[in-house]
């Protein structure tokens, strides 16, 4: 095989990582983007400007980018400023050929691993190309192509093919050219050269921010490299950076590696490989058995119902027959009794005897006969009955059988949907049989608690005919696990992979949002059925905010439930919308709600703020008892614990925590304690003393936008079967 | 006044390339004996340099193998006498030779002996008159020089060696020591292993760097190995057991393999029975040094 075609060979494998993601083409300069995928620039810039609309970039685009530098554009001096100034709105300019309908986006998901990449003001320009890979993307499309020889750039005819492309002079050389032009002790000798190729690149990539300062460095934060301009006042400052030279070292070593262990572990691939065939043929192999064996057992039926059929329907044939010979018969006797025919021609004959005594020898028998003719006529009946009534076949119940034929092999497991199971008063449990699987007849779902001292056993409830069903009497505070199993034809499928969930710590406590205390109606929106509530901006603040210059006063607006509790344990869960500015959520005790409207104390001022050293009024010991709100706050995407809990560590970082998707409160008024949890894993993440007095209510406070959705009870549908 | 007539140099930018004329060609076992002049920075005046480019420099950049001569020699004495083109071509080695001391400064008592000033630099950089403004060896060897032969031969900057004979050995090991990772691998032949101890030395180092003796020892092989801290270095040297310059105390080896023992640096120690101090000693053993650094240069 010529080196060439045994390059082919090797390129193509390799095809598949030369492909974009977003053209499905190969890679045509292609960047780099913070998440380490590669995308084609033109492909970016559709990514971002999905509009075309954009006449920034027409001209010194990225078609011919500067080869010196590896981004993606320049754009030019005066243009980077009108850019600018259009960006912050100074300038309106109707001239300007820019799409007002689509702003500039500047976030967009990795066509390859989905990521939101946000690139900022500078956007594309931010980017490396990804030289690399354009080289090996031109090495492939050369190996492609029934590639012409690249030729010496200098020889003079009879012009040699080029050995070898030096990056420096970015011409291309045969060897006597090459030294010839690369004479040792000068300059020239120290160039870089590589194979002979067509694609020049730059040989020192240039910092994107610095432009004349190489990059040398390689920041292990932002996974990029950097110059040291950047790491000495710019963006990196504070990242932890490398030399380049000992990046690539480290890079290249570990890539190394790897490739060496997977070369190594190239037996182990095989070995994959093979036993991934065998299964093919197994799988195949079993399925034409499968195959044969139910074609036999219906050719079993089909000859049976063939035999059937013969030896019915020659059971007919034979009572036809039989009956048709005995009619026919009783015909031949008949005709016989017309005159001049049969017995009565012969009678007839047997008269113009005139021997006495040879008439009487003959006439007499011929009498007894003629007799019996005249007999049978008086009593007419015939000799056999034409109705196949007896030989009716009612097939409705076989066909009704064979309809019904199903294989009465073991069914395959169900899944559970974990996403689609809750247990809140009771539990909820949804599942789903596999994709190819053959339809069951019903399901049973088992479940147990678990851990303490009673190990219990499993419980089953009854046969489900659906996909889903509702299981009551779980005990509170417990953790259950559950597992389904299919039938089909009296034949159970092994269980289902188990699922284990957590039930609420106390019984829950239904409630709906009071739509009368301390509500707000303008800024507060409930839902018709009052399970979730909304805050929305005001119209007075929205119908006054001409006169906005600079801010506005936004209040915190409370609601509480409509439904309280005076004694016991009780829990609800909702959820909160990811996006809700702030909300604070917890319960109230209605005697101090009285009380603190009448006169509320401002709580924003320094006097209650531990850390303003002007705190006076923290030292207030009636000032948290008389507090109505116990209250945990959740905004952003995340849940705040408060910070006077003496076991808080100094840092906020063990503050903040995510916000759970649904959220649990437990409320124990004799024990005076309220505890909040993640409802998802039943995690207690914060509990504090509260004074329950009088009737405690469920209570939230909303500021700015966001949404408070309670949690559905959820209610056993109970259908009747016939 | 004799700095008067040292041509004065303009400071050149540090990355120009110096311009060099070649001086001599030879082949020579398939590749070439080269002799270069430039003028240099560091030492303010014309330098010649031996270079051997073997056969293989002509299709891939090569490592570099820098070798110091010891005391009257100049790049001339290795090239033709000790017989190293012949291991340098087979393993794909460049083997450069530079001189042992700036020449036609017309310092005064720069010939008076041949143990100090011309052809005695000690590879110092030199801190007392009328020697500091040229004798600056030190500097040449570990970084003007390599900046150029990286910068006009196909040469690769990260595969460097360094070997030397006498007073040569003596600055390939400190350089060696002194720049922890620069030099794959160090070797010598005959070294001054602790010149502050020795009479060559103390002359030396008293008319290059004063009187005050804390100066001298970190240009001392044996004190800079009492505090190496680096990656390994693996040094291979050989004596001459009939070294006139042995038994002169002159050379001290034990000492140097004292630190390095106390330190674990690895030291192959070779006493080579019958063998003096000239380039026939060299050329006997010169095969084996070039291949200890070639295990390191071309792994």
């Amino acid at each position: 095989m010529s080196r060439r075609s045994s390059l082919l060979v090797q390129m193509k494998s390799i095809e598949r990582e030369l492909i974009c993601p977003v053209c499905k083409e190969l890679f045509s300069q292609p960047l780099v983007l913070p998440c380490q995928h590669s995308v084609c620039h033109r492909c970016v810039r559709e990514l971002l400007m999905p509009n075309h609309d954009d006449s920034l970039s027409t001209d010194a685009g990225s078609e011919s980018s500067n080869p010196g530098s590896p981004r993606a554009r320049v754009p030019s001096p005066s243009m980077e400023k009108l850019d600018r100034l259009l960006r912050s709105g100074s300038i309106s300019s109707p001239g300007w050929r820019r799409s007002s309908v689509t702003p500039r986006v500047t976030t967009f998901p990795c066509p390859g691993c989905q990521h939101d990449i946000d690139l900022g003001e500078r956007g594309i320009s931010m980017l490396f190309r990804n030289f690399t890979l354009e080289s090996i993307v031109e090495r492939y499309r050369q190996a492609a192509r029934a590639a012409v020889a690249i030729m010496c750039n200098v020889c003079k005819p009879p012009v040699q093919e080029a050995t070898k492309s030096c990056m420096d002079c970015k011409a291309s050389f045969c060897n006597e050219c090459f030294k010839m032009n690369h004479p040792w002790g000068t300059p020239k000798a120290q160039h870089e050269y590589v194979g002979p190729t067509t694609n020049f690149r730059p040989k020192v990539l240039m910092c994107p921010e610095h432009e004349m300062e190489k990059v040398n460095m390689y920041c292990e934060v932002c996974r990029r490299p950097v110059c040291h301009l950047c790491k000495l006042g710019g963006s990196h400052a504070n990242h932890r950076v490398t030399s380049m030279s000992s990046a690539y070292k480290i890079l290249k070593e570990k890539l190394s590696k790897s490739i060496h262990y997977l070369i190594s572990k190239e037996d182990q691939v095989r070995t994959q490989i093979s036993e991934l065939e065998v299964l093919i043929r197994h799988t195949e192999e079993n399925g034409q058995l499968a195959e044969r064996r139910t074609s036999e057992h219906f050719e079993r039926l089909l000859e049976a119902l063939q035999e059937r059929r013969t030896e019915m329907l020659r059971s007919i044939e034979q009572s036809r027959s039989l009956r048709v010979e005995r009619l026919r018969t009783q015909v031949e006797e008949y005709q016989g009794m017309l005159e001049n025919s049969g017995l009565v021609g012969y009678a007839q004959e047997v008269l113009k005897e005139t021997d006495q005594s040879c008439f009487v020898q003959t006439a007499k028998l011929l009498h007894v006969r003629i007799q019996k003719a005249t007999d049978s006529l008086k009593t007419f009946q015939t000799a056999a009955a034409p109705s196949f009534e007896e030989f009716v076949l009612d097939t409705s119940k076989e066909e009704l059988l064979l309809k019904e034929l199903s294989f009465s092999g073991v069914p395959e497991p169900p899944v559970i949907d974990l996403s689609r199971c809750r247990v809140y008063n009771e539990g909820l449990i949804h599942w789903h049989l596999s994709e190819d699987s053959l339809p069951t007849d019903h399901h049973i779902v088992e479940f147990r608690k678990l851990g303490s001292e009673e190990e219990s056993g499993w419980r089953a409830s009854e046969p489900v005919f659906g996909c889903s069903t509702v299981l009551s009497d779980l005990s509170a505070g417990s953790r259950y696990t559950f597992r389904v199993k299919s039938c089909r034809n009296g034949v159970y499928s092994p269980s289902s992979p188990e699922v284990t969930l957590h039930t609420p710590p106390a019984p829950v406590f239904g409630f709906l949002f009071n739509e009368k205390c301390g509500f707000s109606a303008e800024r507060l929106q409930l839902s018709k059925r009052r399970d979730s509530v909304e805050s929305v901006a005001g119209m007075s603040l929205l119908l006054a905010a001409e006169r906005v210059q600079t801010g506005s006063y936004i209040c915190l607006d409370y609601i509480i439930g409509d439904t309280g509790i005076s004694h016991g344990r009780h829990y609800w869960a909702f959820r909160v919308q990811p996006d809700s500015y702030m909300i604070k959520v917890g319960v109230a005790s209605d005697s101090k709600l009285t009380e603190w409207f009448h006169n509320p104390r401002d709580t924003s001022s320094p006097r209650y703020d531990h850390d303003s050293g002007h705190d006076s009024g923290s030292e207030d010991t009636c000032f948290e008892v008389s507090q109505p709100f116990t209250l945990v706050t959740v905004g952003m995407g995340r849940l705040f614990i408060p910070k006077a809990s003496a076991s808080a560590a100094g840092d906020h970082g063990s503050r903040v925590l995510p916000m759970p998707q649904r959220i649990g409160v437990c409320l124990d008024y004799d024990a005076g304690r309220v505890f909040f949890y993640d409802a998802d894993t039943m995690r207690c993440l914060y509990e504090r003393p509260v004074d329950c007095s009088g009737t405690m209510y469920p209570a939230f406070g909303l500021l700015g936008g966001g949404a408070v959705h309670l949690e559905e009870f959820i209610t056993a549908k109970r259908l009747s079967y016939m | 006044t004799h700095l008067s007539s040292a041509p004065c140099w303009p400071k050149r930018r540090l990355n120009s390339a110096m311009a060099l004329t070649q001086v001599s060609s030879n082949k020579c076992c398939d590749g070439y004996q080269k002799v270069f002049e430039h003028d240099s920075s560091e030492l303010k005046c014309k330098m010649k340099f031996a270079i051997y480019l073997p056969p293989k420099a002509e299709s891939s950049k090569c490592p570099v193998l820098y070798w110091l001569s010891g005391l009257t020699c100049t790049e001339q004495n290795f090239i033709t006498k000790a017989g190293s083109q012949q291991a340098a071509s087979e393993h794909g080695i460049i083997i450069v030779a530079p001189d042992t001391s700036p020449r036609g400064c017309n310092i005064e008592g720069e010939d008076e002996s041949w143990d100090f000033g011309t052809g005695a630099g000690f590879y110092v950089n030199a801190t007392q008159e009328p020697w500091k403004t040229n004798y600056r060896m030190y500097s040449y060897v570990t970084e003007e020089l390599p900046r150029l032969i990286n910068s006009n031969f196909p040469a690769d900057p990260e595969k460097m060696s360094i070997s030397g004979h006498s007073m040569g050995g003596h600055g390939a090991l400190i350089c060696a020591l002194k720049n922890p990772g620069k030099y794959k691998s160090v070797s010598a032949f005959a070294p001054i292993c602790n010149p502050i101890q020795c009479a060559w030395g103390q002359k030396a180092f008293s008319g290059y760097l004063g009187s005050d003796k804390s100066t001298w020892e970190s240009y001392d092989a044996t004190v800079l190995a009492e505090s190496y801290s680096g990656p390994e270095l693996d040094i291979l040297i050989d004596q001459g057991r009939d070294d006139q310059f042995l038994s002169a105390s002159q050379l001290l080896p034990d000492n140097l393999i004292a630190a390095c023992s106390k330190k674990k640096i690895p030291v192959v120690f070779r006493l080579q029975q019958g063998y003096d101090h000239s380039y026939y000693f060299i050329f006997s053993f010169i095969n084996d040094h070039i291949k200890h650094h070639a295990k390191y240069l071309n792994a």
